[in-house]
């Protein structure tokens, strides 16, 4: 009697998680964004503030690509219809860094409750504006030396990320409510772990190109490498 | 507002004449037209790159620390907003702030309280050029009709002092110096009873007062200022057209207050008259949609000392919609029933004879768009036959305007007038003119503009003053504080 | 000892009065409150705010024209003149300031419009936005100034405003005319210009002039304006924004502190 009154328990107390957790088989989705568009060499703008050390041109690039693998950076890849609810917190805090007068990364995407953690490593101010739509998320001055920001995410959705004072500073935040997405490296490789085998519907946004989806199914168990191409025909506006 | 005045005639025409010997040739003026011109692109353009980031808090808006455009699209024209304060009798719309600083003993008064009710306007054309198609013509005084420019500024001084005496308790005054119609004096003043028998049931207005304040059109909130007509001082014909918004001026040729002097075609009057003194009621019981307006005043032209035998009536309906994203539309309707507010020449003597208005008025605002018109038909009744053998008793006006802001700062503003005069067969002549004003704000209270007219009759027959002004410009500035 | 008591029961009685008329003019949120509200903001508010409080009533637009600010958008927008860090709601009290002492040059002072119709407004302003529901806005901790400024305060301020570049867009002499205001980069939410700030004239600051006043616009930032929040720039030397403070008030001849 006792053994099993504990087993009820411990279900209870782990949750319909847990045991999901232990009963279905995980699979991870490896792919790689590619775009079979030209290779952008970037648009050049005037830097008129802090020149000195932010230069007097920046080049502004909308879509990189790699010039070897064709593969898209920045893009954000997620699968929204995963059953596995969402690991437990915390998770480790989302940077966000000011160097060099440019946003790095370009594109972070976090999920609703993590920290984003806003660093200046430049010897120039910055403020660091986030905002999605006419709602600020937050807007901080860093100064020079100053010690990181913190915020955690709370709405789901695309951010536009700016500097007031450095005008071609730019960076876009996306917050999801689960953890299965991923942004694509400087080779447009990405990977997403924790999936249910079955049919998923993969979401691919860019913040230049768009979005597009395309249906995926994954194996039971293991991992399974899928190359997308970027139609050329994505309407960039449907954000 | 360029007011105009029939009795100072006159004086008007002296002023000319003195002006009339700075500059008389066409050459001369064209050359001081492109002088004074360029001078105003210089300032305006050396002006606006200093004062960028500088935005004033001028006139009644000191107050309530507001700008001038919470309540004007551009002053003098109202938005939706000041029409409600205006209509509540100079209080926030929706309460009774009784002007919000409070009741103050004498001795705590200080001269900022003294501005919260006082506000000056100046204004005037630094140049005013006319063009004709016939120089000097025969009937016309010397000097009067000829192709010239003349510089003269300011034109009208206004004093205001307006606010509220206690909750639902305001006032009004303005004093006005018209260098052109040479003369000073109250121009309106009146107080008003707001919110009597309930909010915006009725609302009171006793005085010297201008009926068409709320109106859809009102007669003194025209972006293109009054610019008067020249009259021969012996023989009372028109020598200059004047150019007003015809569809609230006189409109008959020859047409007499009681006490014999000739009503000028362009003296805005009745429903639309600058002032006249009388009592209204007016309010919107139903809600917002709706407005009633009811007056009775002692008559045209009638001050103290009403020789009238009768009162004249007025009423206006108004319907309102102001629930659409950055819109608002107003219609409205009224009736001016005269009671001997007039007189006709029957070939002995001045007979009274009822002169009555019946208008309408629509007044549609969108975003950098304010366009409003007005259509009045006068009629001339109970005049006496032998009066109307030479005398035609229907008289009409349109006037439609649109202004624009076509950037943040500059102001374009079209206007088109049209008079179906009546009257006098002899002298009575239609006029049609559209004028366009390009106005630059330096700041929210200091603006330039130039403006120019055009008679869209010249290629009609005729040599009469309606006629014969062939375009105006005019180069100015309008200042308030 | 009997005098004593009395005393005490006498100021219990006083405070106990004041609680509860101030409790009383602050009605219970609920749809009676709420529809009380809407019936006030048609009246009043409409006119800018619109009649589904997007911000843009008939007359909304000739506030700003081309140029911010234009009237709040009460269902999405973020709020300027808050006591809550950057990016969060304002407290019921920011608000009800806002409506009591308005916004120069922009908003009438409503104070005509008695306390429980004040708060009336409030709740019907916060239904409109869903967010209310959801965020529980908490303000910073902001202290009363110093009874006396540090012996350096300008100088320490003037030090600060360089330091923290306030002259990027407030110009050298805090006259709004810094290089990113003059040279018209300064956006607001919508896109529209905006310029910075005169703060050589106090009856201009939107958010208020006096000392606390200046010291909350510094830590919160004013949100969908590029004045950013200072708060963690400050964090554990808050005394020096009080230098900056002081710095700010003697821009525009107030009596310094």
């Amino acid at each position: 009697m006792k053994p099993i009154l504990l087993t009820v328990t411990l279900c209870v107390m782990l949750g319909p998680s847990a045991l999901l957790r232990a009963e279905s088989p995980m699979s991870t989705l490896v792919g790689r964004i590619t775009y079979p568009g030209p290779i952008e060499s970037g648009q050049v703008v005037a830097v008129t503030r802090d020149s000195s050390f932010c230069g007097t041109t920046t080049a502004i690039h909308t879509v990189t690509v790699n010039a070897k693998t064709r593969g898209l950076q920045g893009a954000v890849v997620s699968i929204d219809d995963n059953t596995v609810p969402a690991a437990d917190f915390p998770r480790r805090p989302l940077v966000l860094t000011n160097t060099r007068c440019a946003f790095s990364p370009r594109i972070v995407a976090g999920e609703v409750g993590q920290q984003l953690e806003i660093r200046n490593d430049d010897p120039v101010m910055h403020n660091t504006h986030i905002s999605m739509g006419p709602r600020t998320f937050v807007n901080v001055a860093m100064i020079p030396a100053s010690r990181p920001v913190e915020k955690p995410l709370k709405q789901p959705g695309i951010y536009l990320v700016q500097c007031d004072a450095h005008k071609f500073m730019r960076a876009t935040m996306v917050a999801f409510t689960h953890p299965f997405f991923s942004v694509t490296d400087d080779t447009g490789a990405f990977q997403i772990a924790q999936l249910t085998p079955g049919e998923h519907l993969v979401t691919v946004w860019h913040d230049t190109l768009g979005t597009f989806q395309q249906r995926v199914t994954i194996p039971a168990r293991g991992e399974v490498t899928i190359t997308i191409e970027y139609p050329a025909h994505v309407d960039a506006n449907k954000k | 507002m360029g007011r105009h005045r029939v009795p100072v005639r006159r004086n008007r025409v002296a002023i000319e004449r003195e002006k009339d010997t700075d500059l008389r040739t066409h050459s001369i003026g064209a050359t001081i037209v492109q002088t004074v011109a360029g001078l105003f692109v210089v300032i305006s353009g050396t002006y606006d790159m200093s004062v960028q980031t500088a935005e004033a808090i001028p006139a009644f808006a000191r107050k309530y620390a507001l700008n001038c455009t919470t309540c004007h699209t551009a002053p003098p024209q109202l938005n939706t907003f000041g029409e409600r304060f205006l209509e509540n009798g100079y209080q926030l719309p929706g309460t009774e702030d009784g002007g919000i600083t409070g009741k103050k003993n004498l001795g705590d008064l200080s001269l900022d309280d003294f501005a919260h009710y006082t506000g000056v306007r100046l204004r005037g054309n630094v140049l005013r050029a006319h063009n004709f198609k016939q120089q000097n013509p025969p009937g016309a005084e010397s000097g009067t009709v000829q192709n010239k420019s003349e510089l003269g500024f300011p034109e009208v001084f206004s004093l205001f002092t307006a606010g509220t005496l206690s909750k639902d308790m305001g006032f009004f005054a303005e004093m006005e110096s018209n260098l052109e119609e040479g003369a000073t004096g109250i121009e309106r003043a009146f107080i008003t009873f707001n919110n009597v028998g309930g909010e915006n049931i009725a609302n009171i207005r006793i005085g010297k007062l201008d009926p068409s304040a709320v109106f859809s059109f009102s007669t003194l909130r025209q972006q293109l200022e009054f610019i008067g007509e020249s009259t021969n001082s012996s023989t009372d014909a028109v020598q200059r057209a004047g150019l007003f918004p015809l569809a609230t001026a006189a409109k008959f040729y020859g047409l007499r207050d009681r006490s014999g002097t000739v009503i000028s075609p362009y003296a805005p009057s009745l429903y639309n008259a600058v002032a006249e003194t009388g009592v209204e009621v007016r309010g919107r019981p139903f809600g917002d949609w709706f407005m009633y307006q009811v007056g009775v005043l002692n008559g045209s032209n009638e001050g103290f000392g009403d020789s009238n035998k009768g009162k004249d009536f007025y009423g206006a309906i108004r319907l309102d919609y102001a629930r659409s994203a950055n819109f608002s539309a107003s219609l409205s309707g009224f009736a001016y029933l005269g009671n001997s507010n007039a007189t006709v020449f029957d070939g002995t003597r001045n007979v009274d004879a009822n002169w009555n208005r019946y208008g309408a008025a629509a007044h549609l605002r969108y975003k950098m768009l304010d366009l409003h018109g007005m259509y009045t038909l006068d009629r001339i009744t109970h005049a006496p036959t032998a009066a109307l053998s030479n005398f035609d008793t229907t008289a009409s006006g349109v006037t439609v305007a649109l202004d624009a802001y076509v950037t943040n700062r500059t102001l374009l503003s079209l206007r088109y007038d049209n008079m179906d005069a009546g009257g006098d067969l002899t002298q009575r002549t239609s006029q049609t003119f559209a004028g366009m004003q390009i106005k630059h704000y330096l700041r929210s209270n200091v603006a330039l503009y130039a403006r120019h007219d055009l008679n869209l009759r010249r290629a009609e027959e005729g040599n009469a003053a309606a006629r014969n002004l062939r375009h105006a410009v005019f180069v100015g500035i309008d200042i308030s504080y | 000892m009997h005098r004593r008591v009395l005393r005490y029961l006498a100021i219990l009685i006083v405070t106990g009065f004041c609680a509860t008329t101030a409790q009383a003019l602050r009605p219970k949120d609920g749809r009676d409150t709420i529809t009380e509200g809407h019936r006030i903001y048609d009246r009043a508010c409409v006119w800018c705010h619109g009649t589904e409080g997007k911000g843009d009533g008939p007359s909304g637009w000739s506030i700003g024209r081309y140029a911010a600010p234009r009237p709040r958008d009460f269902t999405a927008e973020s709020y300027k003149l808050r006591s809550t860090p950057s990016g969060e709601l304002p407290t019921d009290q920011d608000l009800f300031r806002t409506i009591t002492q308005g916004i120069p040059g922009f908003m009438p002072s409503y104070r005509s419009l008695n306390e429980q119709e004040r708060w009336q407004v409030i709740a019907y302003l916060k239904s409109l936005n869903p967010a209310f529901e959801q965020e529980q806005p908490t303000p910073m901790v902001l202290p009363s100034p110093p009874l006396f400024p540090s012996g350096n305060g300008i100088t320490n301020g003037r030090a600060l405003y360089a330091k923290y570049e306030c002259r990027t867009c407030h110009g050298d002499n805090g006259a709004g005319d810094g290089p990113e205001s003059k040279a018209g980069h300064l956006r607001d939410a919508y896109n529209l210009p905006i310029t910075a700030t005169d703060l050589t004239d106090p009856s201009s600051f939107k958010n208020g002039a006096t000392p606390h006043d200046l010291y909350r616009s510094i830590m919160t930032g004013l949100d969908g304006t590029p004045m950013p929040a200072y708060a963690d720039q400050f964090a554990g030397q808050e005394e020096a924004a009080w230098d900056l403070v002081w710095y700010l008030q003697s821009l525009s001849g107030q009596p310094g502190r």
